[in-house]
Parts: C-alpha cells; sequence; structure tokens
C-alpha cells in the first residue's frame, strides 16, 4: 500500500485538529485564575480544582456517575458479548431482522428511549434510582457492544470452533474456552467504551435521575442552565482526560486484536 | 450453533432489550392514543399544528445539512486512515474517537468559546480582515451544523472506512499497472465502490441527528429548533405527554423506515 | 423439632424461640430509642444551583436544621414534569418546590400542591396575593442591562419603551425565549400604560414584537446568557436581572441595570401533593415568610422579600439593588393571567421565533 498523498494529509490533518480543538481549549481555561471564564486564560491557578474536589455536591454526582457506568459496562458486555456470538455463529429465519432489532436502541433518539422509560419507571416506582439509570444506559449501550464485538469475530476462524465441537464440547464450553480469549480484547475496549458513553450520558439521565441520584452531566447541564460557573471547564479537562485514557487503552487493546476497525 | 444454543446466547439481551426498550417504547405507543382511551386525539392535533409541521421541516433541513457536512469531512478521514499502515491507523482513530467520548456539554461549552462573535476564529479573522471578516457562527444554523457534525463524524467515517478497507490493494495495483495514475484510480475505482458504505453512514447519521437534542439547545438559535426539543417542551412545560409521546411515534416512524430502507439497498453494508 | 432440623445436638426448642421472640420485640423499641425519638427527619428541596442554593443554604436551611432538627437535602432544578409522575404515582420522593409563578400557578390548576398550612405559616404580613397552594417568597426584578463601558449614561435604553426605540438607541438586542415576561415588556415597550397591562393585549403585543424582532440578535434561553452575552460584546442591550448584574458587578464584570421601569415577577415555594413529610415540609416554609430570614436572604442574591416586616431589616447596601415598588413605571407581572395562557401562547411563541 502506498503512502497517503500530501494532499490527503493536509486535508485530514486539518479535519482533526477541528475534531480535537474543543477538547484542547478548555483544558488551559480549567487552570485560569479568576473566577470568570476566559481564552486565553490571564493566570494560572488551581483554584477551580480545589473548588471541584472539595464541593461535596459534585463529588457525589461524580460517583454516582461512576457507580452507573460500571454497572452498565459490566451488564452490557454480558448481554451484548453472548448475543455477538450467537448472531456470528448461527443461521435462523430472521437472523437479519433481529440484528437489526438489536441495533435500535443506538438509533432511536435519545429522548423517545427516556420519555418512555420514565414513564414506566414511574409505574414501578423506580424513577430516580440508580438501578433505573443503569437499565436505561445498559439498553442504549448494549449495541456498541454488539457492534465491535461482532467487528472481532469475523476475524475469528471458526473453524477452531466447529473443530471442539466435533470432539463433543458443548457450545457453552467451546465459547468459554475458544472464543472468550480470543474474544478478550475487543471485549475489554467495548467494556471501556460502555462505560464512556455512560458515564458522558445526559437525556436520558436527566429524566430517569433523582434527587440524590443525579449523574455528574446531569448536574452540568443544570449549572449550564443556572450560571457559567468556571468550575465547567474544570469538569470538562478531568472528563476530557479520562475519555483520553479510555480510547487509547482500548485502541490499543483492538490494534492487538489485530482487526481493522 | 443450533438454534436452541443460539436461544441461550440471546437470551441476556432478548430480557435487557424487553425491560429497557421494548417496554418503554410499548409505554410511548400507549401514551400517544392517549392511554386507555385509544383516541387519536394527539395525533390529530399535531397535524393541524403549524409549529409542528415548522419544526419537522426544520429537523430535516438541519438533519440533512449536518449529514453532508458529516460526508464532505468525513471522506477525506476515511481514505487517510485507509492509506496508513495499521499501527499509524489506530493512533489516528484516537483523533477521530476522542470528540465523540468528549461530554457533549463540554463540547457545546466549548465551542461557544471558539465560535461566539469573539471567540477564537472570529478573532483571527477579525484581525485579518477586519470587521467585515466576520462570520456569525454561534447561535445559528451554522453553529448547530457544526456542533453536529463533530460527534456525528465518526459514524461516518467507520462504514466508509471498513468499505475501503474491503477494497484491498490487489485492484489498485491491478490498475496502476494497466498506467493509470491516482487521480484516475479515486475517480473511476475508489468512489463508486465506496457507494455503499457512504450510503450507510449517511443513513446513521441521518438518523442519528433527527433525534438530538443537547447540540441544538446549546448552539442553535430562534429558528433551530427541533423535534427533540419539542418534545421536551410538551414533556416538561406544557405537560401533555399525550402528545409528546405522538411526536415520539412519528420520529420513530421517520427513523425506522429510514433504517429499513437503508436494510434494502445493495451493497455490503452492513454493522453486524 | 429444631434439632432434627439442624442435625445436631441444639439447645434451642421452640418454647425458647417463642420466649426469645417475645421479649425481643418488647424490648427492641427501648434498645433502638436511646433517648431520641427517631433518626433524624429530612426532606428534599428542590431549587436552583450555584450561588441561589449557596444563599437557601445560608438563609433559611441552615437556621431550619439548626432549629427543628430536621435535615434539608437541596437538589437541582425543578421540573414539572417530574413532579406530576410523582403526584399521579402517588411516589413522592421531592416535597417543597421552589418555582417561578407559571410553574406554581399551573402546578396549582392541576392540583400538584398541598393546601398551605396557615396554622404554621404566618401569610398575614405578605404584600403581594398568597395562594391556597403556594408560597410568594420574593419578587426578582427585569429589567434593561448594558455594558456602561461601551455605552456610558444616555447612550443607552433605560426602560422598555426606549429598548424598543430602535432609532433612538440603536443596538443589537438580547431578548429571552420565553413568552412571558417578554409579552409584558412588549406591551410596555409599545406604550401601554403600566397599571393597565392587564388582561394583555396579546395581538398588539405580538405586533410590537414584530416590530422589534429585527433587532434582536440573541433570542436567550439561558439565564445566564443574558449578562455573558454583553459581557462578551455579543449583544448591546438585554433584559435581565438586578440579582445577577448586582453579583456580576460584584465579581468585577461591566455590566449595568436600570431600575427606572422594571418588571417584578414572584418566586414562590410549595409543597408537593401527597407527601409523607407535609409537617416538617410545612415548617420549612413557616421559615421562608420570618422576617429576619428573609432580610438575610435578600442581603446574599439582591432579590426584594415579600414579607413587609423584613423590608426595615435590609442592609443600606441591598436597598440600593431593590426596585422603588412606588414607582409609577414598576409593574408586577400578573401570573394569575399567565396561569390560563401561558401554554397556549407559548406554542404561539415559538412559532413566531421559527419564521
Amino acid at each position: 500500500m502506498r503512502r497517503p498523498a500530501l494532499i490527503t494529509v493536509l486535508v485530514a490533518w486539518a479535519i482533526y485538529l477541528f475534531l480535537i480543538a474543543p477538547s484542547l481549549i478548555v483544558i488551559p481555561m480549567s487552570f485560569n485564575g479568576s473566577t470568570e471564564l476566559m481564552f486565553p486564560p490571564r493566570s494560572f491557578s488551581l483554584h477551580m480544582y480545589h473548588e471541584f474536589f472539595h464541593g461535596s455536591d459534585w463529588l457525589q454526582a461524580t460517583r454516582e456517575s461512576i457507580l452507573v457506568a460500571i454497572g452498565t459496562m459490566l451488564l452490557s458486555v454480558a448481554a451484548g458479548v453472548p448475543a455477538a456470538y450467537a448472531l456470528a455463529r448461527a443461521e435462523f429465519a430472521g437472523k437479519r431482522l433481529l440484528g437489526v432489532v438489536l441495533l435500535a436502541p443506538m438509533l432511536v433518539p435519545t429522548i423517545v428511549g427516556a420519555l418512555g422509560l420514565y414513564l414506566y419507571l414511574v409505574h414501578l416506582g423506580l424513577a430516580g434510582t440508580t438501578a433505573g439509570l443503569i437499565l436505561g444506559h445498559t439498553t442504549l449501550t448494549t449495541p456498541f457492544v454488539i457492534v465491535i464485538a461482532s467487528a472481532s469475530l469475523r476475524q475469528i476462524d471458526p473453524n477452531l470452533e466447529t473443530a471442539a465441537r466435533i470432539m463433543g464440547a458443548g457450545p457453552l464450553l467451546v465459547f468459554r474456552r475458544i472464543v472468550l480469549p480470543r474474544l478478550y480484547p475487543a471485549a475489554v475496549a467495548a467494556a471501556l467504551f460502555a462505560f464512556l458513553i455512560s458515564f458522558d450520558e445526559v437525556v436520558i439521565a436527566w429524566f430517569i435521575s433523582g434527587v440524590g441520584t443525579a449523574t455528574l452531566p446531569v448536574k452540568m447541564y443544570s449549572a449550564i442552565h443556572w450560571e457559567v460557573s468556571p468550575v465547567l471547564p474544570v469538569i470538562s479537562t478531568l472528563l476530557t482526560l479520562l475519555s483520553l485514557v479510555v480510547c487509547t487503552v482500548g485502541a490499543l487493546l483492538r490494534r492487538r486484536d489485530a482487526a481493522d476497525v | 450453533m443450533t438454534n436452541r444454543h443460539a436461544l441461550i446466547f440471546l437470551g441476556p439481551v432478548a430480557l435487557l432489550m424487553a425491560l429497557g426498550f421494548f417496554v418503554p417504547l410499548g409505554q410511548i405507543f400507549f401514551t400517544s392514543v392517549d392511554g386507555p382511551k385509544l383516541s387519536l386525539r394527539p395525533f390529530t392535533e399535531l397535524i393541524d399544528s403549524r409549529l409542528f409541521w415548522l419544526v419537522l421541516q426544520n429537523t430535516f433541513a438541519i438533519s440533512v445539512e449536518a449529514m453532508l457536512a458529516s460526508l464532505l469531512l468525513a471522506y477525506p478521514i476515511a481514505y487517510h486512515l485507509s492509506r496508513v499502515t495499521p499501527r499509524r491507523r489506530a493512533a489516528y482513530m484516537i483523533l477521530v474517537l476522542l470528540p465523540f467520548w468528549t461530554s457533549i456539554l463540554v463540547k457545546s461549552f466549548a465551542f461557544t468559546v471558539i465560535l461566539g462573535d469573539h471567540g477564537i476564529v472570529n478573532n483571527i479573522l477579525r484581525a485579518l480582515f477586519g470587521e467585515i471578516g466576520v462570520v456569525p457562527l454561534l447561535f445559528n444554523r451554522t453553529g448547530v451544523v457544526i456542533g453536529s457534525v463533530h460527534w456525528l463524524l465518526p459514524f461516518m467515517v467507520f462504514p466508509i472506512l471498513v468499505n475501503l478497507l474491503a477494497q484491498g490493494s490487489d485492484l489498485h495495483y491491478a490498475a496502476r499497472v494497466m498506467g493509470a495514475g491516482r487521480t484516475r484510480i479515486f475517480l473511476r475505482i475508489t468512489l463508486p465502490l465506496s457507494i455503499p458504505g457512504v450510503l450507510a453512514g449517511c443513513v446513521i447519521t441521518l438518523v442519528l441527528s433527527l433525534g438530538s437534542f443537547v447540540t441544538p439547545a446549546l448552539l442553535g438559535g430562534r429558528r433551530d429548533l427541533m423535534m427533540a426539543s419539542l418534545v421536551d417542551f410538551y414533556t416538561r412545560i406544557s405537560l401533555d405527554w399525550a402528545i409528546a409521546a405522538a411526536i415520539a411515534v412519528l420520529l420513530l416512524a421517520i427513523t425506522g423506515g429510514l433504517i429499513l430502507l437503508l436494510t434494502r439497498l445493495p451493497g455490503e453494508h452492513r454493522l453486524i | 423439632m429444631v434439632e432434627i432440623v439442624t442435625g445436631r445436638r441444639s439447645r434451642v426448642t421452640r418454647r425458647t424461640l417463642i420466649t426469645g421472640t417475645a421479649l425481643a420485640a418488647v424490648s427492641g423499641p427501648l434498645l433502638l430509642t436511646p433517648g431520641k425519638a427517631k433518626a433524624a427527619e429530612r426532606i428534599s428541596l428542590i431549587s436552583w444551583g450555584g450561588a441561589y442554593r449557596k444563599a437557601i443554604q445560608t438563609a433559611f436551611v441552615e437556621p431550619f436544621t439548626k432549629e427543628t432538627g430536621i435535615e434539608v437535602q437541596i437538589a437541582d432544578t425543578p421540573d414539572l414534569a417530574k413532579v406530576k409522575a410523582q403526584v399521579s404515582s402517588g411516589d413522592i420522593q421531592w416535597d417543597v418546590f421552589d418555582c417561578p409563578g407559571a410553574m406554581a400557578l399551573s402546578g396549582s390548576t392541576d392540583g400538584f400542591w398541598e393546601k398551605l398550612d396557615k396554622n404554621v405559616i404566618d401569610t398575614s404580613d405578605i404584600d403581594v396575593p398568597v395562594g391556597d397552594d403556594y408560597l410568594p417568597y420574593y419578587t426578582y426584578a427585569g429589567g434593561v442591562g448594558w455594558d456602561p463601558k461601551r455605552f456610558p449614561a444616555g447612550k443607552h435604553p433605560t426602560d422598555f419603551v426606549q429598548l424598543w426605540d430602535v432609532k433612538g438607541f440603536p443596538g443589537r438586542r438580547g431578548l429571552r425565549t420565553r413568552v412571558s415576561e417578554t409579552l409584558d415588556i412588549a406591551l410596555l415597550g409599545d406604550g401601554v400604560a403600566p397599571d393597565k397591562l392587564y388582561p394583555l393585549d396579546v395581538e398588539r403585543g405580538f405586533k410590537a414584537l414584530d416590530r422589534i424582532k429585527p433587532n434582536i440578535k440573541n433570542w436567550i434561553a439561558e439565564t445566564p446568557q443574558t449578562i455573558a452575552l454583553v459581557q462578551n460584546n455579543e449583544i448591546d442591550f438585554s433584559y435581565t436581572y438586578s440579582g445577577r448584574v448586582w453579583a456580576a458587578q460584584k465579581e468585577g464584570v461591566s455590566i449595568g441595570f436600570s431600575f427606572a421601569q422594571t418588571l417584578n415577577s414572584l418566586s414562590y415555594m410549595c409543597v408537593l401533593k401527597g407527601t409523607p413529610r407535609k409537617a416538617a415540609a410545612m415548617k420549612f416554609m413557616a421559615m421562608l415568610v420570618r422576617p429576619d430570614r428573609q432580610a438575610a436572604f435578600a442581603d446574599i442574591l439582591g432579590y426584594t422579600p415579600t414579607v413587609r416586616k423584613a423590608v426595615p431589616l435590609i442592609s443600606a447596601d441591598t436597598r440600593k439593588w431593590m426596585p422603588d415598588m412606588a414607582n409609577p413605571g414598576t409593574v408586577v407581572m400578573n401570573d394569575k393571567w399567565w396561569q390560563s395562557n401561558y401554554a397556549p401562547l407559548q406554542k404561539r411563541f415559538s412559532e413566531w421565533l421559527l419564521v
């Protein structure tokens, strides 16, 4: 494969810069000394970081976000990876349709799902609970897990599994001993992405979170409505760093997997 | 594997979908016909409402613009990614994915700093061209499109990239051996073959943009009201949940129709 | 019998079990209540965030908890949809709800609030209309805002008539995206006499809005933007609020506010219907209208108390930032009129904004 032409590289880089510019802008803003928001910042201070870490409600919201994200991550991988396996290896009528149906939550406008979930959780008395949030987020993230796992499964040679089946191993054993170890990097990458999607999600959380269960994005959204707090760049920077770390780890894992996408 | 075994593997996700997706959807359908009354009042009221049609028009206009802008920016990226080594590709992929994983609130906030009349971009334009160089980029259609493109881009890049990678280098090698130049290869081979990927990306970004809520709310102006904001209005302010649900049903019908269209199109554009 | 079940010799026979349980049942409550009647009671208050929340905390919540021992958990952002959901399902999580006029009255029409317990809450000294189930606890003044560095005295509008005078005071304007307040000031800007404002002449109001539309650069949805946009030189004249301008000035922002003509809106607190913590909630509401607490709240945020006895208790500094109610230009928003008209007019206004 020949190296890309210079024009391609230049154009691509212009677009990459466009993509990362917003994330980069907030970082210097978070170190600003005054309580105003300005760019470029006029002084350097860690005052706003101090304010964030010592303001109990921001930390409480962060804790809630982490809790929900971990729950979402675990459940969506547990549901999505086996599902991807079944879609990749089984043949049955309506498989294509099922595939599309399983992807539906990703494509249905979030506010539709959020409203429906809210109305029905209220009936159950589960509105405002962490469990309700985890349910909503897991439904949203599982399609992503399925897509990532499916992409990886396409690269895995099914003959090994067939051989094992001929030898008499049951499907669960084959899945556990042969498929999962190969699927491991993709599964971890999918888990990390599910974590991030849940951590950053605002629409569903806005509807479902309650008094003690507000997540970080919900508090940020409230904060934007009430005042332009200088703590926002701090939260933004921390979230960006988190995304960067997760993204890098995920990308490294998938590269090891030798999957192309 | 046998169908029976497939059921075991699909069990957890089926349960999840039932509880987290189908029941809420059922709730929406039920609410949209005024609950137990089963009347079409919410739908007829919507169809008679001028506001609804204006917002629908708006939503489509903005979404199509966002889709086209995404295509314009995503294709060069996908092309670039398909031409670099896998190692580099992983590194560049981070640049593509990072904005997607960055909270939408963070980005909207950052965009207000970048795109405002006295923001970074306009300050540069002002320095170069004076006051006439200043372009309104925020709290209007342009701001919404820029913000939307930012999070839609990965969804446009991936299907195209998958397609380009699948095209393989043999075809290009053969063409080069025949004497074709780079541009010719691109226009005659790469581009036409990438159409299914482009279509898939377009449908996905269009569908995603139709339902977007936060970006138009934070970056848009008075003329950029979208369907999702209308649902929010009826839910939280007017408290007419039947109409909110009716809008949701209509939105669902439109996006569902578009997805169905995608599965009917020829070509290799599966996501799973 | 128990020996057979556990499979080994046990000293526990059925008789000892019954005796033990009876003893526990009798002594349990005694053991579990060492002095205090029960665990600390707690109510939840839904209000706004940031500086506002700190003010509520200092002026009302802390003294309340100190006096009654009842904890108050404050959560962000009032949302009427969630109130509706809670009241209709009976599962009440929110107890006290802080809301502006439109929300309070619409909630009252829909039966979301408990009737105020007037035995506990002293509403005798309140100088604005008190509803059966909503309690007005401060008024806030909306008026013209600008940057004095860019527009010295005489170059900026000071009342709504001048705000609508684009020839006399050219400049980029910013108005709110909600129809209440905007329609009121449009009529005032068109020349309607303040004491003849209600019921609003809707058609005249919309015509006045048509006139000013080309000069509105930003239709502002988020309240903080009413100052931020002036600060960042995106607009010249804005409709903003005295309390916020006062706070911004204290931070060193160059922003001015005109008291020549203000539209004053009421803010209410209500108790959700069906809350199991009604008594505690009513006690908290009573704290809201104590003159000294009202004065403390006013001193922090610059809003005007609704209790007459609170006014002399306010510091001289704060009093400079309160609108003069005797000023003929001052208008108090008529929440009762908006109660029946808000929803359809907001729809019409949203349509109007789209074209």
